[in-house]
């Protein structure tokens, strides 16, 4: 096969790997105020599975969520803290109803995440994109 | 012991406490409130009555409603509590009752693990579903398996007043946690002196627990997120026997110990999860007349479920349980030759359980369960008395159980 030809054929089957798998972006957010920069991806577990209440400065930690069945929300419990959805559902039920902790809010949309994260002192959650305009931080995984 | 009037009075105004102390500053984002309201319909066969009046006809007697609320003051404490009202035959015999209230202290809470100390009324760590038992949402059917997560035993082993001590520790794909409880357990009521003392013509007496009579600790590992849990636990207790009118027994005392072990495995379609417990009861009664009588056995518990997510609404789940209150006797039929007028199909239960769960939404969800059972090892007494007393010779060995549950919560 001529080598122009291989890289037609690579070319096409990236082409249609990325058509058949869409890779959506994800960005972990915090209010601007809180302290850490990075995030371990353990750390990121422990504070969405609601165990972990404080940042490392010891100021309160208040989690925000998409539902369930948002695209987003299912790439965040998969791709980013490797746990399926329904385990964190499991997780945050458990807790409320034995009033063992305080599970994250719940959130409409990605705008309410947006906002709420914005204005809620240590707040974390997750968008699509951190836009130039937003007033909240990105905390990549490290 | 049941809670009397009057310190229900005291933790119905602690949690009104809790909710009147929320400064005028506080964050609400701190502060959560919680319920849920369930109704069942339960038809039994047979002359077999399980919570309410089922035998050969649908029964709506068994309901619940709770509500509760949490506030976290300072990410080192949380003051969280929770009213439960039930009915359901005359095996509920605490209409209104303190679900949970508890202040919790949390000294150490980073990635790398925690620590956390809580005081008052708990739910009980214990196996995989102790603690979320009571709650509809949080397990796969209806009925928690039946011969570790008795429900006509719930007042003993679900939530009790004490000390309890929780740690985790986190590595990169693994939580190791244990959790330490000292309780008093809640020995109360015909269902808890029938199956521990099993005969109230013999026995006339009452139970009674001092506090911190019993100890509960588990020990678990999840590997993955949660994808396999193995936990070992194990509860002891120590409750008196207290003589009545009349009784041949002067007095006594009951040692019953149980250990589980548990694992479970779950992927994104299938869950299996495995659970075995030895049972220990040691039951010691004096007599002014009588020699003393010393009461040994070693029983067994152990279910295997499988629960298969057709999608994010539809579940659907399969379950083999099995309870025998004498390993050495698993078909009872020594203890019904040496009791005369007790029946063999008293000291065990095997049950099949096939459901099926539909969730609408965060808000509602229905669950629709179908038992068949041989035995009655599980079988509330209370709701099986005959003119008060308790003959297993009235109930039907082989049964089903039908039931239906609505969920509501917020």
């Amino acid at each position: 096969m001529q080598p122009r030809a291989l890289h037609s054929l690579f070319l096409g089957v990236a082409l249609a790997l990325v058509l058949t798998f869409p890779v959506h972006a994800l960005e972990l957010v915090v209010h601007p105020g809180v302290a850490e920069k990075t995030l371990e991806r353990k750390q990121a577990r422990s504070l969405f599975s609601g165990r972990v209440n404080r940042w490392t400065d010891g100021s309160p930690v208040r989690v925000f969520v998409l539902p369930d069945d948002q695209e987003l929300h299912q790439e965040l419990a998969k791709q980013v803290l490797d746990i399926y959805p329904y385990q964190l559902r499991a997780a945050w039920e458990r807790m409320r109803y034995t009033g063992m902790g305080q599970p994250p809010i719940t959130v409409a949309s990605e705008e309410e995440m947006r906002r709420r994260v914005a204005e809620t002192p240590g707040a974390i959650g997750y968008v699509g994109k951190v836009q130039n305009h937003d007033k909240i931080r990105a905390l990549p995984l490290r | 012991m049941t809670r009397s009037a009057p310190s229900r009075c005291v933790d119905t105004a602690l949690l009104l406490g809790l909710l009147a102390i929320q400064p005028a500053g506080a964050d609400p984002i701190d502060w959560r409130f919680q319920g849920y309201a369930s109704q069942r319909l339960t038809a039994s066969s047979g002359d077999n009555h399980f919570f309410g009046d089922t035998a050969g006809r649908f029964s709506a007697d068994y309901r619940e409603v709770a509500a509760g609320l949490s506030w976290r003051p300072d990410p080192r404490w949380l003051l969280s509590g929770q009213a439960v009202h039930r009915q359901g035959g005359n095996s509920v015999e605490d209409d209104l009752e303190t679900d949970y209230l508890f202040a919790a202290w949390s000294p150490l809470d980073v990635a790398d693990g925690s620590l956390t100390l809580r005081a008052g009324k708990i739910k009980v760590p214990y196996g995989l579903f102790n603690e979320g038992r009571d709650t509809p949402m949080t397990r796969p059917g209806i009925l928690p398996p039946q011969s570790i997560y008795l429900d006509a035993l719930r007042g003993f082993n679900q939530s009790a007043y004490g000390l309890h001590l929780g740690a985790a520790w986190d590595w990169d794909a693994a939580t190791v946690s244990l959790s330490l409880s000292q309780i008093k357990p809640n020995l109360g009521g015909t269902n808890a002196f029938l199956s521990f003392v099993g005969d109230n013509v013999l026995f006339r007496g009452r139970l009674e627990s001092n506090n911190q009579d019993a100890f509960a600790a588990r020990l678990a590992y999840e590997h993955d997120g949660g994808r396999i849990k193995a936990m070992l636990s194990h509860a002891s207790g120590h409750a008196r026997y207290v003589p009545g009118v009349g009784d041949l027994w002067s007095g006594g005392h009951l040692d019953p110990a149980f250990t589980t072990l548990s694992l479970q495995w779950n992927s994104e379609r299938l869950s299996l999860s495995w659970e075995h417990s030895r049972n220990l009861f040691r039951n010691h009664y004096d007599s002014l007349f009588l020699p003393a009588l010393d009461v040994k056995s070693v029983g067994s518990s152990q279910y295997l479920q499988a629960e298969w997510r057709f999608n994010s609404r539809w579940t659907g789940f399969l379950r083999y349980d099995t309870l025998f209150m004498d390993d050495d006797d698993k078909d009872g039929t020594a203890f019904a030759a040496a009791n005369p007028g007790r029946v063999a199909w008293e000291r065990y239960a095997k049950d099949w359980t096939l459901g099926l769960r539909y969730r609408l939404d965060d808000h509602w969800q229905l669950v629709g369960e179908y038992h068949r059972v041989d035995g009655i090892g599980w079988l509330p007494p209370a709701d099986n008395l005959s003119g008060g007393i308790w003959n297993p010779a009235a109930t039907d060995r082989r049964w089903n159980l039908i039931l239906f549950q609505a969920t509501y919560q917020f």
